[in-house]
């Protein structure tokens, strides 16, 4: 049970975050899906549904969760590299956040199989059993998504 | 824009959740009893947060029928190496008789005078509630009577911490559970630390307790208990909220630029909870809106984002000498050399704790003058210091940049 949920935990973190944005609440949205997903693991009849189960689950919390005080915002992400010069470490930050506000600005149908596929590295047939959608469906959405990401960014840059 | 797919793929999965994390949140899942699930799901108020405290602490006392281990083991804090064993402290030490030297001891005055709290008899407990200053500590061997006392003395307490000293009745944690109107992070952290856990901010801030052999880490923080003889676990969830949140003031500064200064935490009430001795480093970033903070020379040690929250390992920090300092919600000194105080610009800004955070300066009182001592507070509307900034000498250069960024000073400014 535990190993199943350790592997799930991307899924439904990615649902939350989709929903929450990069917040402390996504993370508690999280950790509150997969508590909801021990304690009811035995009511899924069908095995092969459980990753948009699972998926549904954490957009359900996530939902509940944002009506939750503003979080606080990570500062970098990641510890700054000693090696790299403070300039470019900056700037690669900078850049990073950029991308990361441009995916966050997307409507939230193009921006969770963005999650799924780069975060998680779904394959768009795997996203679209998650999402309960169709290939075609999930691919038009990358797509749009995409583009807009291109559009948004070049402008940036 | 050709290499979109990798940079986003590098970009979102910077802030994914680490494995360490989701092993977390796998091993909480399937770890919290059914009774307890509901418990953790829903929301707890702080009132079911401090009965739930009561009943275990009760129930857990119970257990042990004054069984109780000649040490204790608590995890240091301060000034260890992130992995280093835990430190096996001497039962703590605490009478009656010394409640209120203790309490002034532990939260409002220096961190020397804070450890007195940590030596003590076997067995007994303390409560911590009041108000502001009136903060008062009952200890005893009975956890219910030192309610009743509290409730009695201060029945509506916004601070009300209910913790455990001495040798270890439960077997291997210490209860703490703050109650108080205070925010995660660094405040809270270090708080918590204050008291003997040991406590880490994750890559994606949030705040981790480590109790024992168990790692916590969430927004909201969950503060797992372990009580019994038979190490029966009970896990509450104390919202976010109940922890402080160490609030910076937005720095802007020229490349360079080295500031040694004093972060001094205090609470809602203004109670000095802590400070500590740092350098600051501010930089600013090739891109014209990035700008950072880090400990010079500790890359790693500070950090300062965009949005003024400083975020602070608290294991690299110098603990400084006690300043003598006003109450306030955050005293920030930066003490400034005079040869570089020249190329430096600041933007000085505090923030109350809370939802107002973002508030704007809404009374300053300034002063600067070339050549003089400088130093720059902030009120509030009643007249209440929250917030200071001290430079040891300003030049024209400083002081042109200052004007630019606060305003000219103006009636009822006062000169240092």
């Amino acid at each position: 049970m535990e190993d199943l949920l350790r592997a799930s935990a991307g899924l439904a973190h990615a649902a939350a975050r989709a929903r929450l944005g990069e917040t402390l609440a996504a993370d508690g949205a999280t950790a509150e899906a997969l508590a909801r997903v021990a304690g009811s693991l035995e009511k899924l009849r069908d095995p092969q549904a459980f990753p948009h189960w699972l998926y549904r689950i954490a957009a359900r919390c996530a939902a509940s969760h944002t009506g939750a005080p503003a979080p606080l915002v990570a500062l970098s992400g990641r510890e700054p590299d000693p090696r790299a010069g403070p300039s470019a470490a900056a700037e690669s930050a900078e850049r990073a956040r950029q991308v990361r506000a441009a995916v966050e600005a997307l409507p939230r149908r193009w921006r969770e199989p963005v999650y799924l596929h780069f975060v998680e590295g779904l394959a768009y047939r795997e996203i679209a059993t998650v999402l309960g959608t169709g290939l075609g469906t999930v691919s038009r959405r990358m797509r749009r998504a995409l583009d807009t990401l291109r559009a948004r960014l070049g402008e940036e840059t | 824009m050709k290499n979109l797919e990798p940079e986003l793929r590098a970009a979102l999965r910077a802030r994914a959740p680490s494995e360490d994390e989701k092993t977390a949140w796998a091993h909480r899942a399937c770890d919290v009893p059914d009774s307890s699930r509901r418990a953790l799901l829903g929301p707890l108020t702080w009132a079911a947060a401090a009965v739930a405290l009561l009943a275990v602490g009760i129930w857990a006392w119970k257990q042990t029928d004054g069984d109780v281990s000649p040490e204790r083991t608590v995890y240091a804090g301060d000034g260890e190496a992130e992995g280093e064993k835990p430190v096996v402290r001497q039962p703590l030490d605490v009478t009656t008789t010394d409640e209120q030297r203790a309490i002034h001891d532990r939260f409002l005055a220096n961190d020397k005078s804070s450890r007195s709290l940590r030596e003590g008899k076997p067995g007994r407990y303390a409560l911590l509630a009041g108000r502001g200053e009136d903060l008062n500590l009952w200890t005893g061997p009975d956890p219910e009577a030192l309610l009743k006392r509290c409730a009695r003395t201060w029945p509506e307490a916004p601070h009300r911490y209910f913790f455990k000293i001495g040798p270890q009745t439960f077997p291997s944690n210490t209860i703490i559970v703050p109650t108080s109107r205070v925010k995660p992070g660094i405040g809270g952290a270090m708080f918590l630390q204050e008291l003997g856990l040991k406590v880490e901010t994750t890559k994606s801030g949030a705040t981790t307790l480590r109790l024992g052999k168990n790692s916590v880490t969430a927004s909201s923080v969950h503060l797992e208990l372990m009580v019994g003889k038979n190490g029966t676990k009970h896990r509450f969830e104390i919202s976010k909220s109940s922890f402080a949140t160490l609030v910076i003031p937005d720095a802007l500064c020229d490349p360079q630029f080295e500031i040694p200064g004093t972060i001094i935490l205090t609470n809602e009430q203004g109670v000095w909870l802590k400070h500590r001795r740092y350098f600051l480093r501010v930089r600013h970033g090739g891109l014209g809106l990035n700008r950072f903070v880090e400990c010079a020379g500790r890359p790693d040690a500070v950090a300062l984002d965009l949005n003024g929250y400083i975020w602070h390992k608290l294991k690299r920090a110098e603990v400084d000498e006690a300043k003598d300092a006003p109450r306030g919600q955050l005293l920030l000194v930066l003490e400034v050399p005079a040869a570089q105080a020249g190329a430096a610009r600041m933007a000085f800004r505090a923030f109350k704790p809370g939802k107002d955070d973002d508030g704007p300066l809404d009374n300053v009182r300034h002063v600067w003058k070339p050549g003089k001592q400088f130093q720059l507070r902030r009120y509030t509307t009643d007249g209440r210091l929250i917030a200071q900034l001290d430079l040891t000498q300003v030049d024209t250069v400083t002081a042109k940049i200052m004007r630019k960024f606060l305003g000219p000073g103006g009636a009822g400014h006062k000169r240092r």
